[in-house]
């Protein structure tokens, strides 16, 4: 009289003897899974990847200490701006070099490399126009507002640049993306920034030497940076937070301990508090989320 | 029609309580006799509308044979025609009893038919009465009285059995009588008849003497006609010099205003035979209410007048004084204020000593125009104000209490011009300052509008455009309260002399077109200004014969009953004052305060309400 119930399967074009809602005992803790996707971070692996945060914030480390210099008046404003001519230089041609290098597979065509250098001048030469005749205004910009506020706005502004950056690196052959709309609020955040901060500047030159530092070091610099190898990266790093500690330590050593712990916090610390992390992980899957593709 | 029976009308007469046919019996009229009047047949329920009765004892042998000949004949006299042929239409009653009140008659018709008797009053025609069926748009103006009928026909109300042409039989039937019982008594005394109808009315106006009526043609020939044309010349391809100034569209105004006056004169001299007694009375109310409208405006004038003609050194000492005080160093001294860190706000200090530079020197130089032109002259002007507020009515009828008020408004936008100027400037400033700060806004979190679709999209600027765009924005964000700042000053004072206009304007109006005279006549005589009809209910005695009394249970010869009359419902408050119920949400809407605050907001330029509008909404 025992009829064998013939085992729940999961299909729908069979009629079967079992209710409608019928769940299989150990059916639901079966189908779960836990970490499926689950690729353990390596240490180093991370470390490579948060070379471009120290780089970032040694930038702004870098660019707080020439700021200081000025306003002292211990930096000559043309000291400055020759400085960072020879640095646009350097960087223009590290940049055609690398874009020969990297697409010289493919065709490359004359003409859009012409096109683009045209602007690539043309927008240069109206910044410069436009920052030297705007630096007298901008110097009486803020002459009424207190330093506190002025100290206040600018941090919360590079704070703003520095949560919103965009610390990807593409190794690939294509061209640079387009700067993502985060990117940009960045970009304009530490403008923004720059400009504040010049204007608490005393001299019409040291606000145009100062604002055109900041445009470089923040908005020409990372499309540098984005396209850079592995190796170089590592040096440039060094490079990078080693200078800014050069140029903080005389203004104030305990400022330039706080910059070394930071970079160094970043870079090192970071990482292995990610690592250690890695065994709190519990992520579960089930058969109702969004299935991920396998690959090859 | 509906009645309503008393318990004692059970088994009366079926011809009176059981209707197909309404007749209307004037109220007044109590003779028996013959009664004419006008057969309707409204879609089944015949109407019969009594004019009068012929009494039988002026009736001689020859007639009732030549009755509907004299009927006819009449008729033909009176040009009203087109509301029916005036018939026989029968032969009518009036049981004499002991009991005293109301009594109902009896009608004898051609055919035999059922038939039940509303009331209604019958006005002589120079009391100017009438009824109507609906309201019409009391436009008590001189503008806009057209010599059309706007009686119109009421749709939809064909079935209940009166409508808008038995209102007019009705309007019409006192006429009717008089001419017909004029005709009568002439032809029983051979004299030649003369079936003058104006006669027979007194002409109200001829009592105005024609010198009036003279002098009025000639001014306006003379000096309405002209100034009209100069009033409507175009300055520029939108405003005409009337829109410019209003003491100019106060004088336009006058002169249509007389020029209106002399073709309602025409129109209301002697009471021509076949005008509608609705159109006369309104012209009459129109053409009396501007004339008391002119007369008031001229009388509290002259006192106006010479209350300034007297006190022309005192008021211009105290009008330099205000004007020196209140527009030449308050906003002086308002902008040193802004300029040296008004209530602890640091405004940008270049850009502000610049502003307030500015507007200083502004203020100084309009106010050193005005000492040296204007106020020398200032007694001799408020003299000149004064003689015109008294006796400019001579000139044309250009004058008084109206024409005084738009002087001083024009006068005060003079003095106030250098207000305007620098509210201007403030305003293109605040208005392109708040529109590049919102540009760049978009700019620098990475967006762009997109008018094709009119929303904020997400777009990849250019470096050297984000550059740019972002060092400007911080240029803005801090020059933007100081801009903000001279704005507010100078925006305040603009409200301010707008508020002032409005209610200068709004008082020229009322000056200009108040309804007194359909006020003082509601009070007075309401039957003048129908709105609408209604029914009452009166107690009558209706004569039954003897075997219907008996058939009651009663032995009296006379039964009382409730007969309905027509009554006139006059006008209300709101259908005489509907175009001031317009001007007033018009006037709420353009001075909304929530609207001036957001036009404050936005930068946008505040206009006082502009004049064709306002002129538009009087007009219709």
């Amino acid at each position: 009289m025992s009829t064998k119930i013939p085992p729940w399967e999961k299909v729908l074009w069979k009629n079967q003897p079992h209710p409608d809602n019928y769940i299989p005992e150990g059916a639901l803790e079966s189908s779960l899974r836990k970490n499926s996707n689950f690729k353990p971070y390596t240490y180093w692996h991370l470390v490579h990847l948060s070379i471009a945060i120290t780089q970032h914030l040694a930038t702004i480390f870098i660019f707080l200490s020439v700021f200081v210099r000025l306003k002292d008046r211990s930096l000559d404003p043309r000291v400055l701006i020759f400085v960072s001519l020879g640095c646009f230089s350097v960087g223009y041609f590290v940049w055609e070099v690398l874009q020969y290098t990297q697409s010289s597979g493919g065709g490359s065509k004359h003409g859009s490399k012409r096109n683009e250098r045209v602007k690539t001048l043309k927008s240069s030469i109206l910044i410069f126009l436009a920052l030297m005749s705007l630096s007298p205004v901008l110097r009486t910009l803020s002459a009424a507002t207190s330093s506190d506020s002025i100290w206040a706005l600018s941090a919360c502004l590079f704070l703003l640049n520095i949560l919103l950056a965009d610390y990807g690196s593409s190794n690939s052959v294509a061209q640079v993306r387009p700067e993502r709309l985060t990117s940009v609020l960045s970009m304009n955040a530490a403008i923004s920034s720059s400009v504040v901060l010049a204007s608490r500047l005393s001299n019409d030159l040291a606000v145009f030497a100062l604002i055109q530092f900041s445009v470089q070091s923040f908005t020409l610099f990372p499309m540098l940076r984005r396209r850079l190898q592995v190796p170089m990266q590592a040096l440039l790093t060094f490079a990078l937070s080693i200078s800014s500690l050069i140029l903080a330590a005389p203004l104030s050593s305990t400022i330039a301990f706080l910059f070394l712990l930071v970079l160094l916090a970043i870079t090192f610390l970071a990482p292995a508090v990610l690592v250690w992390a890695q065994k709190y992980k519990n992520e579960i899957r089930g058969p109702w989320d969004v299935a991920v593709p396998k690959v090859n | 029609m509906m009645l309503l029976t008393s318990k004692y009308t059970t088994s009366m007469s079926a011809s009176l309580y059981n209707p197909s046919a309404s007749v209307f019996w004037p109220l007044d009229c109590k003779e028996s006799g013959y009664a004419f009047g006008w057969c309707n047949n409204n879609q089944n329920v015949g109407c019969i509308v009594v004019a009068g009765v012929i009494q039988l004892h002026t009736v001689d042998s020859k007639l009732p044979e030549g009755l509907p000949k004299l009927l006819e004949h009449t008729q033909q006299h009176t040009e009203i025609a087109d509301l029916g042929e005036l018939q026989l239409i029968g032969k009518c009653t009036f049981y004499s009893g002991q009991r005293k009140g109301l009594v109902a008659p009896e009608l004898e018709m051609g055919q035999a038919i059922k038939y039940s008797i509303v009331f209604y009053h019958r006005h002589e025609a120079q009391t100017l009465r009438f009824y109507l069926m609906d309201t019409f748009g009391l436009d008590i103006d001189a503008f806009n009285v057209t010599s059309s009928s706007t009686v119109r026909p009421v749709s939809g109300r064909k079935s209940s059995g009166i409508s808008q042409d038995i209102v007019n039989q009705l309007n019409v039937a006192s006429i009717i009588n008089a001419a017909i019982l004029e005709t009568l008594s002439s032809m029983s005394n051979a004299t030649p008849s003369s079936t003058n109808l104006g006669q027979t009315t007194k002409s109200i106006t001829a009592r105005t003497s024609d010198l009036l009526e003279t002098a009025i043609s000639k001014s306006q020939s003379f000096i309405s006609m002209p100034i009209q044309v100069i009033c409507n010349i175009h300055i520029s391809a939108k405003y005409r010099l009337k829109d410019v100034s209003l003491s100019v569209q106060q004088m336009d105004v006058r002169a249509d205003q007389s020029a209106a006056l002399l073709r309602q004169m025409a129109a209301l001299q002697p009471r021509r035979e076949g005008v509608r007694i609705e159109s006369y009375s309104m012209k009459y109310t129109s053409f009396f209410n501007t004339v008391w409208l002119i007369l008031n405006d001229v009388t509290i004038g002259y006192a106006f007048g010479n209350f300034l003609c007297e006190n022309h050194e005192v008021l211009s000492g105290m009008l330099k004084d205000a004007v020196e005080n209140f527009l030449i160093s308050w906003p002086q001294r308002a902008l040193c204020w802004l300029d040296s860190w008004p209530a602890g706000l640091k405004l940008n200090t270049e850009l502000s000593r610049f502003y307030s530079g500015t507007f200083v020197d502004f203020v100084d130089i309009w106010g050193g125009v005005l000492r040296h032109t204007i106020f020398p002259q200032l007694p001799k002007i408020i003299y000149i104000f004064g003689l015109i507020s008294s006796f400019g009515v001579l000139i044309g009828g250009m004058g008084g209490m109206t024409m005084s008020i738009a002087l001083f408004y024009d006068m005060f936008v003079v003095l106030t011009l250098h207000i305007y100027v620098c509210y201007t400037i403030a305003v293109l400033a605040y208005e392109r300052a708040l529109w590049g700060l919102g540009s760049l806004w978009r700019l620098f979190r990475g967006k762009r509008f997109n008018v094709l679709r009119n929303r904020t999209d997400s777009w990849e600027y250019d470096i050297d455009q984000l550059l740019f765009g972002t060092i400007l924005f911080t240029l803005l964000a801090f020059l933007f309260p100081t801009v903000l700042a001279y704005y507010a000053l100078f925006a305040l004072l603009r409200l301010a002399t707008i508020l002032i206009q409005a209610s200068l304007e709004i008082q020229l109006a009322f000056m200009n077109h108040f309804p007194l005279f359909a006020l003082v006549l509601k009070l007075k005589d309401p039957w003048r200004l129908p709105g609408g009809l209604y029914f009452d209910f009166v107690r009558v005695l209706v004569h039954v014969n003897e075997h219907e009394a008996a058939g009651a249970g009663t032995d009296e010869q006379f039964i009382t009953t409730l007969i309905p009359i027509v009554e006139n419902q006059p006008i209300t408050l709101g259908r005489i004052f509907f175009q001031y119920t317009r001007l007033w949400t018009k006037l709420a809407s353009h001075y909304d305060p929530f609207r001036l605050f957001k036009s404050l907001l936005l930068g946008r330029f505040l206009v006082p309400i502009p004049r064709f509008d306002q002129r538009d909404e009087i007009d219709t």
